[in-house]
């Protein structure tokens, strides 16, 4: 089963989250400013993962310049309707 | 009345598009709305008030206030909308379709929950949105409804599908309405404001519609556009002539009270309290939008 938050608009960040088996998190991204925030935007994506207790799953995301707010937001958002689908 | 905030404009802006909430400040708008409501799709209801919550906590909005409009309570959505966004401190919450005193009370229960939950004590006010023929005729008990209601708002495009009307240019099928919300705020000492006008490339209907308002005795006006915002300020700003009138009634009302008398007069002209009272206001709004050096 895979979530989806947020849409590939200007300071917005499309993301795609798949539970997954493996013991790390998986990060794909897309972005136009890789060189400067790459590892910026998947250090955000990790930590907000890691504060709702999900240490694994794949996330595949396509950014348009979003802010670290819009893209917790938008993390968040798939992580919990992931766990919402699981109960 | 009640300090009131000047709140000439209010500024829809969807909550899921975070782009244009990061710039919303910038626009001029008294008020600006994040939007969980109209122009949010079901499908997205749920990642957009994470996300309203995340801009109300992180965007700088400088001096504007800072609101939302939340769902309806009977909808599947409204208390989750008020659960997120109460959290994030906004200034006001906008209440969609209000027809009676307990559509008002049941948010002011919610918000109070949340409030003791999360230990806030900042004050929350709330601003109904009058769009229907019930909501018209139950104004003022809506207006009164709860000390934190601050000001009635009139929804002209679901009022007209609510009474069978064909929404017209001119608006004569909302005239009545539109009175009856200013008297029933006004009857409360609370604020009122006007419906948006939908056509963002009609600047002259625009303009006519917020010159009408102001002429029927609303406070502000709702803007769908950032472009509309402007035109909306300029009409509800008091004029020159109006701010040197109010100063000089003013001037004679302190200068009565001073000498002891009951009655104001300016020049041959007995003033009324109503009319000090709307003098005082006046000066007030030009010292809020720098006219009154």
């Amino acid at each position: 089963m895979k979530y989806t938050a947020g849409k590939s608009q200007r300071g917005d960040i499309e993301i795609i989250y798949e539970p997954t088996q493996k013991k790390n998190i998986e990060i794909e991204l897309e972005t136009s400013v890789e060189r400067l925030y790459g590892e910026q935007i998947r250090a955000v994506i990790t930590n907000t993962a890691k504060s709702f207790g999900i240490n694994s799953g794949k996330f595949s995301a396509v950014d348009d310049g979003a802010l670290p707010y819009v893209l917790r937001a938008r993390v968040e958002a798939v992580i919990r309707a992931a766990k919402e689908a699981a109960k | 009345m009640k300090f009131q905030r000047l709140r000439r404009s209010r500024l829809y802006m969807p909550g899921n598009n975070p782009y244009l909430s990061q710039n919303a400040f910038l626009f001029g708008a008294d008020c600006i709305i994040l939007d969980l409501e109209d122009s949010v799709p079901p499908s997205e209801k749920f990642d957009t008030r994470i996300l309203v919550r995340e801009i109300l906590k992180n965007v700088d909005f400088g001096g504007t206030e800072k609101t939302v409009r939340i769902n309806q309570m009977s909808s599947p959505f409204g208390r989750d909308d008020l659960e997120e966004s109460v959290p994030a401190l906004p200034d006001a919450i906008f209440i969609p379709k209000t027809e009676s005193a307990d559509d008002v009370l049941i948010v002011d229960e919610i918000v109070a929950e949340i409030k003791s939950k999360h230990d806030i004590d900042k004050e929350i006010f709330y601003m109904p949105i009058i769009e229907s023929a019930k909501g018209v005729w139950n104004a003022y008990e809506i207006a009164s409804a709860s000390p934190n209601v601050v000001m009635l708002t009139f929804g002209a495009e679901d009022f007209t599908r609510d009474i069978g009307a064909q929404r017209t240019r001119e608006g004569k099928e909302q005239f009545v309405a539109k009175s009856m919300v200013v008297l029933g705020a006004k009857a409360a000492g609370i604020q009122a404001s006007d419906t948006v006008w939908s056509d963002i490339d009609d600047i002259e209907g625009l303009r006519n519609s917020t010159l009408e308002a102001k002429e029927l005795g609303f406070d502000g006006k709702g803007a769908i556009h950032p472009s509309q915002v402007e035109i909306i300020n300029e009409i509800f700003n008091p004029t020159h002539d109006e701010i040197e009138y109010a100063k000089k009634v003013v001037s004679a009302f302190e200068e009565a009270q001073k000498k002891g008398n009951a009655v104001v007069a300016l020049g041959r002209k007995m003033l009324d309290p109503p009319v000090v009272a709307r003098a005082q206001r006046i000066i007030e709004l030009a010292e809020k939008i720098g006219k009154n050096p």
